[in-house]
């Protein structure tokens, strides 16, 4: 690949620009779907495309194309700084690039089973038998189960000197199962909307055992439908990692993207609360709060060798016994913040999209308590798991969250099944309650396969580890029509 | 950009490759370009040229589909042995629907613009320069989106479908900024020539001066003056929730047996139609039927949903254009909705409000249940109160948690003037303001 990534790096250097990347990608993606015992999607895509970022005159160009030949690496370089010398006619400063050593490596995301040399026929028995299981109810209107695959084979190299290819696979899969009564409701496992993704291979889709659990994912889908409808109130809140994985996200990930902490987002994903005079002085949460930000950690859905701007993985805090003290950066902004190097979080989604700062694998270090000792420990509660619907304001400060499924606590037991459960609050607020932290037994990684941000719209995934957690006096049951809790 | 014979070529080199019993090529070909600004300065700046294939077959009653993007014939011929190898590892659907016979379509409305295919980076930075010039007059800052480009879509079969349709977008998005408030504005049409980026600008400058100091109020039942762009978010939902025959059969929707029922305020008439001259006019779906229009609510009363072939033959029906690529487990899905406007301006809606909010659009709406089609999402980019039929305050932002049948159930006035919203896949929604009394909002921030 050297060969085309030299034409873009030597033609962007004869018309003018100041530093040049390409980033040359090959993709593979196998996603099976099957639903009710038949074929919901089953698709195997191939593409191979590549991006040219230039900066000429102080100012960004990229242009992408499908065509990998000299011919068209010259003229997409070409119009790449053609759209970086329009660009440089609306600007206040010139982009300047935070100094990253200069690269020659190949990295690999670690894995024991290629998930495309197993063959389709056996991936669809496996879906098809947890299928079977979940509809021997008749309750059970739908289920689904799914599988996903993604190789991405990417050659970096940039007018610095650095060459970096990397090869990143990512594997997902899940069930959910409907249910129709008096109410419709949906369980899924391990988690929702697809399941559970990490950088594995297909042994990670074995470790899940989708049969087995098929069972209890139907059973709760037809609780559910008669259970009792989250009361109204505030309650003590367990957040299972089903849900704590979400929140992190959405509260403190996206909060602390220092694009949008600094504007650049402020059209379509927003802006964030936690604003850079903050740093180092704001209390975001109790002092039992620790999030980590990691792109080296085994697994993650973020874990990579280098970033799109060329940076290699790193590992820091974001937010340290309960202080904000980091941000998701890149090369062009770091300095901002008066840091020397990015963080490497400049990620594009494939090779049509320009890099821009995503969240990697976000985590909450894990606490001492045990599960039970928690429960026992919660008088007037509700345990929420599994992340069913998901809204937060432009300054991530007000959310709401729904789940898929809730148990009341009642003086240290868990007690009723509960439908429809939500709650609300506002971020410092909420984190700045957490007063209990399960230990490492029950710590895991949660895949985010599909965080939008962006315009054009761009996709990326990342993990957020955690294991439970309670937050106090959190305002549940929001906006719900049913009986309330004295109407029991 | 690919020609139509460019393309056609392909598709038509698929075909004669494929061994398999009946094969559907979908090509997509797109040229988009969008320039993206933050803090007055152009921070972005991308465009790409690209096209998608994806190739399905049906073999010995086994269905397989694969994609990519390359499109010579060694490629070609390795994605369909792919398709042939997924096909013959699968068990035989005695329910698969052979692919249609040659279809003919209706003349399409126009919808390809050369002024917007031919917008170029420079064209779009003037017209940035221009508005952050404005926003920095006025002790703003300006960040938003200016984007443009064309969109072709090919529909083949091995049994004579033929459809190809190509179309331009323009968008102009600005939000004008001032602390912690802004204000908002968008233009989004076919023909770039209709955006006047000043008047875009002005409306968003408008909204953050007026913006500024809002004060706090407490969540509660308000009536609300809707934007258009405000009731996007609802219809885009209950496109997906509600008015696809999947959830409907399947009882999942809030529709399911209320057919002829009367479900909305007997103003409220939703249809969907490519064939308005406002609309998108992609006048064929995905497995290449042609689009009806469909009249989905008639003055409050539930009258359809739309169909693919495959819920069309479960429900007894016929299908009325509607596929997404199959298969899918998504069911068919309308794409061209057209709430009927009304006859009202939003100063008269305003004029005639002694008490209640004026809305300028929701941020990260989200579904809180999918049968009740109840969604939450924040007011952001300018909340004002409205007293005695005159704006008065501007007011911090809050969430509202509103079924979409209370909302369609309340409204009092529909604006006379409408806009072009992008919606799901390509297509793209006809949408008026509301006047909506007893709109429910549950919570509140800090700005």
């Amino acid at each position: 690949m050297k060969k085309y990534t030299d034409i873009a790096l030597n033609t962007a250097k004869v018309l003018g620009a100041n530093y040049c990347d390409i980033r040359i990608i090959l993709t593979n993606h196998e996603s099976i779907v099957t639903r009710n015992g038949g074929i919901g999607n089953l698709d195997k895509t191939e593409s191979i495309g590549f991006g040219v970022r230039v900066i000429v005159d102080g100012a960004w160009g990229f242009a992408s194309s499908s065509v990998l030949s000299k011919e068209s690496i010259e003229a997409t370089t070409k119009k790449a700084v053609e759209i970086g010398k329009a660009s440089s006619m609306v600007i206040r400063k010139r982009v300047k690039l935070a100094d990253e050593p200069v690269y020659t490596d190949k990295w690999t995301t670690p894995y024991l089973i290629d998930p495309f040399t197993i063959p389709i026929k056996d991936k669809l028995e496996l879906l098809y038998a947890a299928d079977e299981v979940m509809r021997k109810d008749n309750r059970i209107k739908v289920a689904t189960g799914n599988m996903d695959f993604i190789r991405e084979h990417q050659w970096f190299a940039n007018t610095e000197g650095s060459f970096i290819e990397q090869v990143l696979l990512r594997s997902g899969a899940g069930i959910s199962a409907t249910a129709i009564g008096e109410d419709v409701q949906i369980r899924s496992y391990p988690t929702s909307f697809g399941g559970q993704y990490m950088t594995l291979g297909y042994e990670m889709v074995e470790s899940l055992r989708l049969v087995d659990s098929a069972e209890r994912v139907r059973d709760e889908a037809i609780a559910l439908t008669t259970a009792d409808e989250c009361p109204p109130g505030k309650r003590d809140v367990i957040l299972g990692t089903g849900q704590l994985g979400l929140q992190i996200h959405e509260s403190v990930g996206h909060a602390t993207e220092l694009d949008r902490v600094l504007g650049m987002e402020a059209n379509y994903a927003g802006t964030s609360f936690a604003t850079t005079e903050k740093l180092h002085k704001f209390r975001y949460g109790s002092e039992i709060v620790n999030l980590v930000a990691d792109s080296t950690v085994p697994t993650g859905l973020a874990t990579i060798g280098y970033d799109d701007d060329g940076v290699r993985a790193q590992r820091w805090h974001i937010v340290k016994n309960g202080i904000l003290n980091g941000y998701h950066t890149n090369r062009e902004l770091a300095h901002v913040i008066g840091e020397e190097r990015s963080k490497g979080c400049n990620r594009a989604d494939g090779y049509d999209n320009i890099p821009i700062i995503r969240i990697t694998n976000l985590s909450l270090m894990p606490g001492s308590w045990e599960l039970d000792d928690l429960i026992k420990d919660t008088k007037d509660g509700i345990f929420m798991d599994t992340n069913r619907s998901w809204s937060i304001d432009q300054k991530r400060l007000n959310f709401q969250f729904g789940t898929e499924i809730a148990w009341e606590i009642k003086n240290g037991k868990k007690t009723r099944l509960l439908r429809n459960a939500n709650y609300q609050g506002i971020t410092p607020e909420f984190w700045n309650s957490c007063d209990a932290i399960c230990n490492e037994n029950y710590w895991q990684l949660i895949g985010v396969p599909n965080c939008g941000k962006g315009q054009p719209g761009q996709r990326a995934e990342m993990s957020h580890g955690c294991a439970p957690a309670r937050f106090r006096n959190v305002t549940v049951g929001v906006g719900h029509k049913g009986k309330s809790a004295t109407e029991v | 950009m690919y020609s139509e014979n460019q393309i056609k070529d392909i598709g038509e080199r698929i075909l004669k490759l494929s061994k398999a019993d009946e094969t559907e090529v979908l090509i997509f070909a797109n040229e988009q370009a969008l320039s993206r600004f933050g803090e007055n300065e152009i921070t972005q700046n991308v465009a790409k040229d690209e096209i998608g294939l994806t190739v399905r077959i049906h073999h010995n009653n086994r269905v397989a589909k694969v994609s990519g993007n390359k499109s010579d014939d060694e490629s070609l011929k390795k994605m369909l042995d792919n398709a042939m190898e997924i096909a013959s590892l699968q068990k035989e659907d005695p329910n698969l629907l052979p692919m249609p016979e040659k279809q003919t379509y209706s003349a399409p409305v126009n919808s390809y613009f050369e002024s917007t295919a031919k917008f170029n980076p420079k064209d779009r930075a003037l017209a940035i320069r221009k508005i952050t010039e404005m926003c920095a007059e006025k002790g703003l800052e300006a960040a938003g989106i200016f984007s443009n480009g064309v969109g072709a879509v090919c529909i083949m079969n091995s049994k004579g479908v033929y459809g190809f349709h190509r179309g331009t977008t323009a968008n102009l998005s600005v939000t004008a900024i001032k602390g912690n408030n802004a204000g908002w504005a968008e233009k989004m049409v076919k023909d770039v020539a209709e955006i006047k980026a000043e008047e875009v600008a002005e409306v968003a400058i408008k909204k953050a001066i007026d913006g500024q100091n809002p004060i706090d109020i407490e969540p509660g039942k308000y009536t609300v003056i809707l934007e258009p762009a405000a009731v996007t978010d609802f219809l885009s939902f209950m496109s997906y929730l509600g008015l696809g025959a999947l959830p409907y059969i399947e009882k999942r929707s809030y529709f399911s047996d209320k057919a002829g029922q009367r479900v909305f305020s007997d103003n409220v008439t939703i249809v969907d139609d490519a064939y308005d001259k406002r609309s998108q006019g992609l006048p064929f779906d995905f497995e290449g039927m042609p689009r009806k229009r469909v009249t989905l609510i008639e003055n409050g009363v539930f009258k359809n949903v739309v169909y693919d072939r495959k819920t069309a033959k479960i429900a007894g029906t016929e299908t009325t254009g509607h596929s997404l690529p199959q298969p899918n487990s998504y069911g068919p899905m309308p794409m061209n909705l057209i709430l009927k406007s009304g006859d009202k301006s939003v100063d008269e809606m305003i004029e005639s409000t002694e008490k209640g909010l004026l809305i300028t659009h929701f941020h990260y709406t989200n579904v809180v249940n999918p049968k009740e089609m109840v969604i939450t999402g924040m007011t952001r980019d300018g909340v004002f109160l409205v007293e005695n039929g005159k704006v008065t305050k501007a007011v911090k932002n809050m969430r509202f948690t509103e079924s979409i049948p209370n909302m369609f159930n309340n409204i009092e006035m529909i604006g006379k003037e409408t806009i072009l919203h992008s919606a799901f896949f390509g297509g793209g929604f006809i949408v008026p303001g509301l006047k909506v009394n007893n709109f429910t909002f549950t919570s509140k921030t800090e700005f």
